[in-house]
């Protein structure tokens, strides 16, 4: 666990050197810690890079967390935070608001295109749809339900989001494509204070269930017999993933593959089951990989930016994919 | 360990079966049985007449349709979950899910209901762990993970898993099943050992009859009508397995204290 902390910080420090304008390791260093360095690079590191850093951070460990806790609750190594349709929630607030509104009215008021209101829309959506997935599956037993509804609401928001985008201008479809590719650089220190009570909120909602998920290790049977009380956790886990990962949608955009490939990674890492060691774990590869990810992204010493969006899955597919058939086994 | 507190489960015109919302699917009823400490008991029955479906609703893994169940003279829905897990563990036969649990981990989350609420295993939970470990003679196989055991190994260490669970009462779905002739005698051997020594009752369902009626101290035998329980020599005396399977093919003879192709 140490070396990975110690890794996540080299990651940290490398994530904030490298940019589209360079800043010597030793600058930075010296920017950090409150020594003169050129206004500009001051200004670049505090306004800039380390908000981004942060959020990168928060993100990449929140989502992995939500992908493990889904994995374990479906038992399902294909399960990702995004399995509820929750991000499709977002996504589907997003819309409306870009493209639907665009729809309706002539003029669409320059607060609609805030990034505030992309979030409360994305937020609302993401809402929405956990609670009528909570709603439903209230009464339903068999887990498996469960996701393939989660699933289900995916199709059926995606089907709404192509019917608005069908209808809409090329300019509103791009601001709404612009935003899924999303965007770890957006937050100021408001809404990164914001998002990390949510992401500390989540940590601490967890801890309480570590036990419950290591009886779930041994399939919902033998969970039972243990004396765990199914519906609650799984009521209690599906809160939090949906809460945690429509907050980070909101904010960030619905951003790809870390939440489900994070977990495998982490677990061919550290080759254990015991949630106490994996949560943390998870978090620090989440984090890690969300850095290194947007390192990737800057494109270092260019002028350009790729979507972050599209560079969680190209740079991460293949590395998962070469792990699972170097290794060979069920991790 | 061993306890001399009577432990319990009693039915009383329990009715077993499945309901949804508009329908109610009737396993079996009017089930009047009694299991108790110290004994070991095979529930046998031909395939699809209900057993694990019984064993999932005495141990509340499923809700009865009619009837009650008592375990230590209280209403088994009057129990906790921790409490119930603390009374009654199970043996399921279902393969438990691909994930990286070493057999003694897989052996230490037996002791969930009495741990912490971050699950930390104190001295206590260890002793009983390596009880555990010790009396299905699972040492060599503590390390590895738990998808690389053959069935019988990972029989042996579902069954470590519930004596870690340290209850007086513990059910057993088919454990002989895929299990070669030496593992089924010693696993057999081993529960009786748990039921004398241990004063635990013990209650498994099994089609082998043969080793049923060599080792069980009684019967619960299921049929169409309902169950017939009792001791393994009264219920051989009064015939009663020839009423467990509904077939003109064979009929059970008592001297040879096994079934027989009926003649021509």
């Amino acid at each position: 666990m140490l070396w990975l902390l110690l890794i996540l910080f080299g990651c940290l420090l490398m994530n904030l050197s490298l940019g589209s304008v360079d800043i010597p390791f030793t600058e930075m260093l010296k920017g950090l810690f409150g020594a003169e360095i050129k206004p500009s690079w001051h200004h670049i590191l505090l306004n800039y890079r380390l908000p981004k850093s942060i959020t990168a951070i928060i993100v990449g460990g929140g989502l992995a967390i939500c992908g493990l806790l889904m994995q374990t609750l479906f038992r399902n190594p294909l399960a990702g935070p995004f399995v509820l349709g929750v991000s499709s929630g977002a996504s589907l607030g997003v819309a409306l608001l870009l493209m639907g509104a665009g729809l309706f009215t002539v003029s669409v008021s320059p607060f609609l295109l805030s990034n505030l209101a992309l979030s409360i829309a994305a937020s609302a959506g993401a809402i929405f749809v956990l609670a009528i997935i909570l709603t439903v599956s209230r009464n339903i037993k068999n887990t498996m339900s469960i996701l393939i509804i989660g699933l289900m609401f995916g199709s059926f928001t995606a089907a709404i989001i192509s019917v608005l985008a069908y209808f809409s201008s090329a300019e509103k479809l791009q601001q709404y494509v612009f935003w899924t590719f999303g965007s770890l650089g957006n937050l100021n220190w408001v809404e990164i204070s914001i998002l990390s009570s949510f992401f500390l909120l989540s940590i601490g909602l967890v801890l309480p269930l570590i036990k419950s998920l290591n009886s779930l290790l041994l399939g919902e049977r033998y969970a039972i017999s243990l004396g765990v009380n199914l519906k609650k956790t799984r009521n209690h886990t599906m809160l939090i993933t949906g809460l945690l990962t429509g907050v980070i949608t909101a904010f960030v955009g619905p951003i790809a593959f870390i939440g489900l490939a994070v977990p495998h990674l982490t677990k061919l890492v550290v080759k254990t089951s015991d949630h106490r060691i994996l949560i943390p774990a998870t978090a620090l590869g989440g984090a890690i990989l969300m850095l290194i990810c947007d390192t990737i992204a800057q494109l270092p010493s260019s002028a350009y930016t790729l979507p972050i969006n599209a560079v969680t899955s190209l740079f991460g597919a293949p590395i998962v994919i070469w792990l699972l058939v170097r290794k060979r086994k069920v991790y | 360990m061993k306890t001399d507190i009577k432990h319990t489960i009693q039915t009383r015109d329990l009715t077993i079966g499945y309901r949804t919302k508009k329908s109610e699917l009737v396993i079996g009823s009017n089930f009047n049985v009694t299991l108790q400490s110290g004994k070991l008991v095979c529930l046998l029955g031909k395939n699809g007449i209900g057993k694990s479906t019984l064993l999932r609703t005495l141990s509340r893994l499923q809700p009865q349709l009619k009837g009650e169940i008592w375990i230590d003279q209280e209403k088994i829905e009057h129990w906790t979950a921790p409490e119930l897990a603390q009374k009654i563990s199970t043996v399921f036969t279902e393969r438990i899910p691909a994930n990286n649990l070493t057999v003694y981990e897989l052996i230490a989350l037996g002791r969930q209901p009495y741990t912490n609420w971050l699950g930390k295993l104190s001295e206590i939970d260890h002793r009983y762990i390596n009880l555990a470990i010790s009396q299905t003679q699972c040492e060599t196989l503590l390390n590895k993970k738990h998808h690389e055991l053959s069935d019988g190994q990972l029989q042996k260490v579902m069954i470590a898993r519930s004596l870690a669970q340290n209850t007086p009462i513990i059910t057993l779905d088919e454990p002989t099943a895929h299990l070669d002739m030496h593992h089924k005698i010693s696993l057999f051997i081993l529960l009786k050992q748990l039921a004398k020594k241990m004063n635990k009752a013990i209650l498994v369902s099994t089609h082998e009859i043969h080793y049923a009626l060599e080792m069980a101290d009684e019967l619960w035998l299921m049929n169409e009508q309902g169950i017939t329980s009792g001791e393994t020599e009264k219920l051989i005396k009064n015939n009663a397995l020839d009423e467990l399977f509904s077939t003109e093919l064979m009929r059970f003879d008592a001297l040879k204290r096994q079934f027989v192709f009926t003649k021509d």
